[in-house]
């Protein structure tokens, strides 16, 4: 007997299309797609006439613990994503120690606190981590890395291009292998950065915008692609952010077949003229309203792969816009709101077809990182993830009902429209009208390249 | 009267053809250029069965490495003057105020030198980059170099930030400035010489090629060009060495970049299989055969439009061949094996026709430096710098011969077929049959730009 059925909706399967399917889960997998009421009874059944069923959305980018316990980001930040109809996520481990050191610690915290399943991507900023990459991946199933060329003031210094091209051969090792990107020229940004500290006024978001320039990402994305090219590696442009960044991956593209782009939430949605202003602070900025409609296009055309969150959660007291935007934090939640932002921005205001933007947040990063196609599709075998949407169900975000421990949300007040109604995370229903029933430790660490077969028949 | 005839050779006139014609002269300057002229003339050369080149423009030049900039501003311009060589485009280092010594740069010249003179100031300071539009407007310097990557202890690299702003700053002065760049990318070069420092102590010349990669030569090509597009700015790429970096130079110009390539002639003329082993030694290599056939494909197709030597001349004593791969010193003196090289390698070898040589080391080097027409062709009005060739003599490079300071050449015992028999610059005969026939300081300083004529 069948253990969940989803009755009545439309599947939305990436590469194939939308079909009206009944789908039937066994344990945690997908065991049969039917016609509609062509399956055979199970112990429970979700009625979802009316609703697309996505595959379970797949955020690659996250970092927990960036202003607070790691513990209680993954809590927290979990529960948000489930509810939001995300199912798996990409978390970035940054330590300047050995990874051999820390694995098992970040490990068992998440096991013990996620709701969502998830992986790990290594940022990679020493030799030792360098040299230590390929076990990594044999010991510990991760198969993604990072790399800051710009750096991040107050936590690490940029990496130069010597370690970056060390670092794309040492990780060119198998196919399934991949290097994150931030791109942005370290140099050209300080300058940029020292120019607006020495200018009066109070600077805001446009300023900021300035500081950290979109030639900045150009250039490093023209020079990053290069390197990768020489080794041969797959890169992964993170959160591309600017019109010129996007033109830039269109053109290198032509030239080189293993080069990504990541489009993120914020970038495809607000700019720098937001009222909340300072409080928004991101590395790398926010732009303007025709960088933002220059993205979508990229999402439209395949410029842009996949989409994530950069999800850095922070609070107002964190923040502190009121120190002016060079001394402020940065960082917001985002994984709550990330497919009903992406539904409402890309399918309903710019008219992107919602296959489009459902296979960007699901089969896109899961063949990317080596999930696929355990997730990121609709298939038999599949883990059974599902996010079933309302696409015009409309509400307005409130953040005291996304399960975040912030007190802010840069969409908090808009009426956003196409909202998940229900989430299934292997086969177990764990949203369903507005009610999270959900378990901290229910995510499960996915691990990935030689490991999968393993981890699959546990 | 005329005060010179040059009678009966044959006339090279860059990227157009050779012909046979005479050459005369007056006040410095040519006044007439025909066939069998017949006019009258204090003085006479006879040039039967020799050609007749520009006088050779080297845009790339260092004085002051191995002795006192003054002090070479007289032994290496003997050499470039006896080598066929009559303009140079000399890099001046400084890393505090230019206009503090300019006077006395330009002061060492007039007093010294056999050939004309140019100056690219090279940047390393913001205080450099702010003085850049008053040393064009009171000394008519129109361009400059910035180093992406530093040679420890000789010089620092500037950051792309400070490159940027260089670049707009250089725009600013008007579309003849230009920015030149030594184009290799810091971060890989540090990497990499740090790799063959733990792995190759003790190694030869054909592994120094690894501590300074193409591909640091190539990427840094395309940041500079982004950024010198981003700035407007019209952007040369100094002593180009690698096939990655002619490949990048060959992509950005088919895509509009407005770009300058230059190459040397050592890279040209030698590579890092060479018997002189160390002595070699070069930032960026001299590199595998393979290269050095890339960038003459390149000269050929006009991928690299002009060839200058990067003439940094050392003693023996203090290149330190001895101290192995790590420890010599790079630089080399090669003003005077500049023309019999190309000549041999380019024209003998290869095939090149003269009037591309002369195109690549005489005519396009000054016009990108403002010095066109008044150098680097031969034209009524143009200056009277002409270089005589004995296209089928042949020598062994010995280093005593070749007039500079230098106790080697990197080109040392290779037998070369073109040679220059006589030098006149500006009218004046400069060099015979290898010596030097003039006094000290018949050079001139070359301001550039729209003040220049009211200067010289």
């Amino acid at each position: 007997m069948l253990d969940l059925l989803l009755s009545g909706g439309r599947i939305v399967v990436p590469d194939e299309g939308i079909f009206e399917a009944d789908v039937g889960v066994a344990g945690e997998r997908v065991a049969v797609l039917g016609a509609p009421g062509s399956l055979p009874p199970a112990r429970q059944t979700l009625d979802v006439a009316g609703k697309l069923v996505l595959p379970g959305v797949i955020d690659p980018h996250a970092h927990f613990g960036v202003h607070g316990p790691f513990e209680r980001d993954v809590q927290a930040e979990t529960r948000a994503a489930l509810a939001g109809g995300v199912t798996t996520i990409g978390c970035f481990l940054r330590e300047s120690v050995s990874y051999h050191d820390v694995f098992e610690r970040f490990l068992d915290s998440t096991q013990t606190n996620a709701s969502t399943d998830f992986f790990f991507h290594f940022v990679i900023s020493t030799e030792d981590h360098l040299a230590e990459l390929p076990s990594y991946r044999e010991r510990y199933g991760v198969t993604s890395f990072k790399a800051y060329m710009a750096g991040m003031k107050g936590i690490y210094g940029p990496v130069d291009d010597g370690f970056l091209l060390a670092l794309f051969r040492q990780a060119a090792v198998g196919p399934d292998t991949i290097v994150c990107i931030h791109a942005e020229n370290g140099a050209m940004v300080d300058r940029a950065t020292e120019q607006l500290a020495a200018r009066d006024g109070a600077p805001g978001l446009a300023e900021w915008s300035e500081a950290r320039p979109d030639v900045a990402e150009e250039e490093a994305v023209e020079r990053a692609a290069y390197l990768a090219k020489l080794a041969g590696v797959r890169l992964y442009v993170v959160h591309l952010n600017s019109r010129r960044g996007a033109e830039q991956i269109r053109r290198l593209k032509q030239g080189y077949d293993r080069l990504y782009a990541e489009g993120v939430t914020h970038y495809l949605s607000l700019s720098t003229d937001h009222p909340l202003g300072v409080l928004l602070k991101r590395v790398p900025p926010l732009r303007s309203g025709a960088d933002v409609d220059a993205l979508w296009q990229a999402v439209a055309d395949g410029t842009i792969d996949a989409l994530g969150t950069d999800n850095v959660v922070s609070s107002r007291a964190i923040n502190q816009p009121e120190q002016g935007i060079l001394r402020a934090k940065g960082g917001f939640t985002v994984l709550g709101t990330h497919l009903p932002v992406m539904l409402h921005e890309g399918v309903h205001r710019r008219g992107l077809d919602p296959r489009r933007v459902v296979e960007t947040m699901t089969a896109a990063p899961a063949r990317l990182f080596g999930l696929y196609p355990r997730k990121g599709t609709i298939a038999v075998g599949s883990d059974a993830d599902f996010a079933v949407v309302d696409l015009d169900l409309e509400r307005r975000v409130d953040i005291a009902s996304l399960h975040t421990w912030s007190d802010f949300s840069p969409w908090d007040g808009q009426v956003l429209r196409g909202w998940p109604v229900a989430t299934v995370l292997r086969g177990q229903v764990v949203v369903q009208d507005d009610d999270l029933r959900v378990a901290s430790g229910t995510g499960r660490y996915i691990a990935r390249g030689a490991a999968i077969p393993a981890a699959v028949a546990s | 009267m005329l005060d010179l005839l040059v009678r009966g050779g044959t006339v090279v006139f860059p990227g157009d053809g050779a012909r046979r014609a005479d050459i005369g002269a007056s006040g410095g300057r040519i006044v007439a250029i025909g066939h069998e002229l017949g006019l009258p003339a204090t003085k006479i050369v006879e040039a039967s069965g020799k050609v007749i080149l520009p006088g050779l423009v080297d845009p790339h030049v260092h004085l002051g490495n191995a002795l006192p900039f003054e002090e070479e501003a007289i032994t290496e311009t003997r050499a470039a003057a006896i080598g066929g060589v009559t303009t140079i485009c000399v890099f001046l280092r400084r890393r505090d105020s230019y206009l503090d010594h300019l006077p006395a740069f330009r002061s060492a010249i007039e007093q010294g030198s056999f050939v004309d003179a140019a100056f690219h100031l090279q940047i390393f300071t913001e205080e450099q980059v702010r003085e850049i539009p008053r040393c064009a407007a009171e000394h008519g310097i129109r361009s400059f170099k910035l180093y992406l990557s530093g040679i420890p202890g000789i010089v620092q690299p500037v950051d792309d930030g400070l490159l940027l702003e260089a670049f707009r700053t250089i725009a600013t002065l008007g579309g003849d400035a230009v920015a030149c760049v030594h184009a290799e990318n810091a971060g890989m070069v540090d990497r990499a010489m740090a790799d063959l420092a733990r792995t190759q102590p003790e190694g030869t010349l054909a592994d120094w090629e690894r501590s300074h990669p193409a591909e640091a030569e190539a990427v840094a090509i395309q940041t500079a060009a982004y950024l010198a597009l981003l700035a407007g700015v019209h952007l040369y790429v100094v002593h180009l060495s690698s096939a990655a970096g002619l490949e990048v130079v060959r992509r950005l110009k088919q895509t509009g970049s407005r770009l300058t390539a230059e190459t040397t002639s050592p890279y040209l003329g030698l590579s890092s299989d060479d018997p002189n082993g160390l002595l070699l030694k070069m930032v960026p290599p001299v590199r595998a055969p393979g290269h050095r056939e890339a960038l003459w494909e390149g000269v050929a197709d006009g991928s690299i439009d002009l060839i200058g030597t990067d003439n940094t001349s050392r003693t023996r004593a203090a290149k330190q061949p001895e101290a192995g791969l790590h420890g010599a010193r790079p630089g080399y003196a090669v003003l005077g094996t500049h023309l019999p090289a190309l000549l041999h390698f380019g024209y003998h070898e290869r095939g090149l026709a003269l009037h591309v040589i002369a195109e690549r080391t005489a005519r396009t080097p000054a016009r990108t430096f403002g010095l066109y027409p008044r150098k680097g062709t031969i034209a009524v009005g143009s200056d009277a710098d002409l270089v005589v060739v004995d296209l089928d003599l042949e020598k062994n490079v010995r280093a005593e011969a070749l007039g500079g300071l230098s106790d080697f050449s990197p080109f040392e015992g290779k037998r070369l077929r073109g040679w220059p028999v006589m030098t006149i610059k500006g009218g004046i005969v400069a060099a015979r049959d290898g010596a030097i026939v003039a006094e000290p300081g018949i050079g001139r300083y070359l301001p550039r730009g729209e003040r220049a004529p009211a200067a010289v």
